[in-house]
């Protein structure tokens, strides 16, 4: 209703709290963009397009001369994710600009790691991406028909699990500088490829925090910019996802 | 190997697209003990 229909339905009301400005205020709130299902998906997709169009670049850069070409992108295009990736946690208005240049940078990153181990273990990349999209369908599918069902008890479980093994990958990177680490990260012996198997669940239980993110941002009508977000917290944890299956299926072949 | 893998990729691609833009089962929206995720 806008201020004139108002004034023929209601009159001139004398109470400050129906003033013009009340009615024009409403209308501006109504007519915000509302975050869907349908726009979220589209970013996702955009994403995965940004992801892959640089991570061929660098794919073909290692096949064509060797990996010195590519580790700079690697670094550079893991170091300035990680910025656009913090920038759109703390500033998520930002995140239409942010979340695509994430996507960019990460898939720099991605086509080097994806291509020096497809040079030691040939036709990983295709498994570990199929493996990727196949637990993703399975844990929509479980979201979105009810089996599984995120509340509280679901997000503390899964965010203590997310912490800790960022903590243990924090402790052997330091550690990394004075030239040890902590073994049964890389180890491919049954308690490496346990440990690996616990992160890649951990992992995917992630993504159903990311759908229910997703949904109730679309039932409840968010601002439409979420619909980046929400992509680029899919985008992450599907990044994530990706490369702890490509170091898990590295350490099964390399037995 | 591989042209299997990229159909069944394509497949799961195409049905996630699909199954993602769905709405999710009442007994999912409807509950009590859902998470209230900030969406601002």
């Amino acid at each position: 209703m806008n201020s004139k229909q108002a004034l023929q339905t209601f009159g001139r009301s004398g109470n400050p709290m129906f003033s013009e400005k009340t009615f024009s205020e409403t209308i501006i709130d109504v007519n915000i963009e509302r975050m869907t299902l349908q726009g979220t998906v589209n970013k996702v997709g955009l994403s995965l397009l940004l992801v892959l169009l640089t991570a061929s670049y660098t794919w073909s850069q290692y096949f064509s001369y060797g990996a010195t070409a590519v580790t700079p992108f690697m670094i550079g295009g893991s170091i300035v994710g990680l910025i656009f990736a913090l920038v759109t946690i703390f500033k998520r208005t930002w995140a239409p600009i942010t979340a695509p240049m994430y996507a960019l940078a990460k898939g720099f990153a991605l086509g080097g790691i994806s291509a020096m181990y497809e040079s030691q273990f040939g036709g990983i990349t295709m498994q570990a991406v199929t493996l990727t999209f196949a637990t993703m369908f399975g844990l929509l599918f479980a979201y979105k028909t009810g089996i599984i069902k995120p509340d509280k008890n679901f997000l503390l479980m899964v965010f203590a699990g997310t912490f800790a093994i960022f903590a243990l990958y924090l402790v052997n990177f330091i550690m990394m500088f004075f030239g040890t680490s902590i073994g049964f990260i890389h180890d491919n012996g049954l308690f490496g490829i346990g440990f690996s198997l616990l992160v890649v669940a951990i992992a995917a239980l992630n993504l159903v925090l990311d759908f229910d993110y997703i949904e109730q941002g679309a039932e409840q009508g968010a601002p439409k910019y979420l619909e980046w977000y929400g992509a680029f917290s899919l985008m992450v944890t599907l990044i994530w996802l990706y490369l702890e299956i490509l170091r898990l299926l590295a350490k099964l072949r390399s037995r | 190997m591989d042209s299997v893998l990229l159909v069944i990729l394509i497949c799961l691609l195409g049905g996630s697209y699909l199954l993602f833009n769905v709405r999710a089962n009442k007994k999912q929206t409807n509950r009590k003990n859902r998470i209230k995720w900030r969406h601002k």
